[in-house]
């Protein structure tokens, strides 16, 4: 009952409004963890090609940091980056730990980002556009190093703009359009090995 | 299913009782990291004084045009080592903090810097004043133990260096004669060499000599540049 008229109470609140609510009542952090549950989930898998169990308790385990994190949230920046940022970082330290088993990172029907990805570059060869196989172009993706992975997932994938990009991997915009086409020109080169 | 992790987390938040950590904690933790990254960055200029200081002492610069031996004997290892151990450390505890206090502060990490810098001069400036040592003496102090002192290096004639006091000069036969700090007599002829106006008129005064050992029975060396000793 109590969650249900939280929920409808933050319906048209900000994220950034959501955030002070939470610190003064815990139970509006549902609404936050509700609006972004299934994108950092879909995030994470993307990035690490984590199971199912193993994916949620990466999410659970990020929402939890966020929580206890709070209060170092600035507010001028976008909530939605920095709740990212958790989340990669988390990713890339499970992913350190345990060695996650790449598969199944990319699902099949994205290929159509891939192919963007691919196409986006007017100066690609188009038989690499045009010949791109499923499977190979999954596993292309997979061989990539984290840093071009993050980048190509969160531009492509995550439709996430050079700013945001920026916010979440803590780098310069200037580097981060640079590691997307560098990422670009090795995913080419994988699909050609 | 959507609403699981929510309902989880908030179970788990309240289970453990987990509380957020307060605001004040990411300052003070954000301004452990900084300070740290402050005091590593300091230290890292202290010894690019050093590198730079030793550079100058035994003229490598010079050597690296003259004579490549001299130069690798003369290039302060030590100090660019330390220099780059510093120059990490500070980025590391930089990075660090920014991880782990999730605190951006290039500006307070700015102002940090620029504290210490200020401070540091005025201790230079204190210290000149007041005893006459300053940085760069103690520099010179803490190199000799980790690093060829200038008085070795200045006493290789076979390499062609000499160091020593100044004693005399014949304008027609254009040779000086020094007492090199290895307790030595040497007569360094001076012919074609570009030193004219370095050479002293003050008897005492220290000389750091390049150029060749000619005779080593004859304690004879030909200078091809003279130096004031600093």
């Amino acid at each position: 009952m109590k969650e249900k008229f939280i929920w409808e109470k933050c319906q048209n609140k900000t994220d950034e409004e959501l955030v002070l609510l939470t610190k003064k009542n815990a139970l509006y952090y549902s609404c936050l963890i509700n609006r972004y549950e299934e994108k950092i989930k879909r995030y994470i898998g993307r990035l690490s090609g984590a199971e199912k169990e193993t994916l949620e308790d990466i999410t659970q385990e990020v929402f939890l940091k966020a929580y206890i994190n709070l209060n170092s949230f600035n507010q001028e920046l976008k909530f939605s980056s920095w709740l990212y940022r958790i989340a990669h970082n988390e990713t890339i330290s499970h992913w350190r730990r345990n060695k996650l088993a790449n598969s199944n990172s990319v699902s099949f029907d994205e290929l159509d980002f891939l192919k963007t990805i691919l196409g986006d570059g007017k100066n690609m060869e188009d038989q690499v556009y045009w010949k791109l196989d499923g499977e190979q172009a999954v596993k292309a993706l997979e061989r990539l190093d984290e840093k071009y992975r993050a980048v190509l997932v969160l531009a492509f994938l995550e439709d996430k703009s050079y700013q945001e990009i920026a916010e979440i991997l803590k780098k310069p915009i200037g580097t981060v359009g640079t590691l997307i086409s560098r990422a670009k020109k090795r995913l080419v080169e994988e699909l050609r090995k | 299913m959507k609403g699981e992790i929510s309902q989880k987390v908030l179970a788990v938040i309240k289970k453990e009782k987990i509380k957020m950590k307060p605001a004040c904690y990411f300052w003070l933790c954000s301004g452990f990291w900084l300070i740290l990254a402050t005091v590593f960055f300091f230290l890292s200029v202290f010894w690019a004084g050093a590198f730079f200081h030793q550079l100058s002492v035994l003229k490598g610069l010079y050597f690296l045009d003259k004579n490549l031996y001299l130069f690798f004997l003369s290039f302060p290892y030590l100090p660019l080592f330390l220099l780059l151990i510093f120059v990490t450390l500070a980025v590391m505890a930089y990075r660090k903090g920014r991880m782990v206090c999730h605190h951006e502060n290039w500006l307070l990490f700015f102002l940090l810097s620029l504290a210490g810098f200020s401070s540091g001069a005025l201790w230079l400036e204190w210290s000149r004043q007041s005893d006459n040592a300053g940085l760069f003496f103690r520099q010179g102090q803490v190199l000799k133990y980790v690093i060829l002192s200038p008085d070795q290096f200045w006493s290789m004639p076979e390499k062609g260096t000499l160091k020593g006091e100044f004693i005399s000069f014949d304008p027609k036969t254009e040779k000086l004669l020094i007492f090199s700090s290895t307790g030595e007599e040497w007569i360094v002829e001076t012919k074609g060499c570009p030193c004219s106006q370095k050479i002293p008129n003050r008897k005492g005064t220290f000389l750091q000599i390049f150029g060749l050992q000619k005779s080593v029975k004859d304690k004879v060396f030909h200078a091809q540049q003279i130096w004031l000793a600093e």
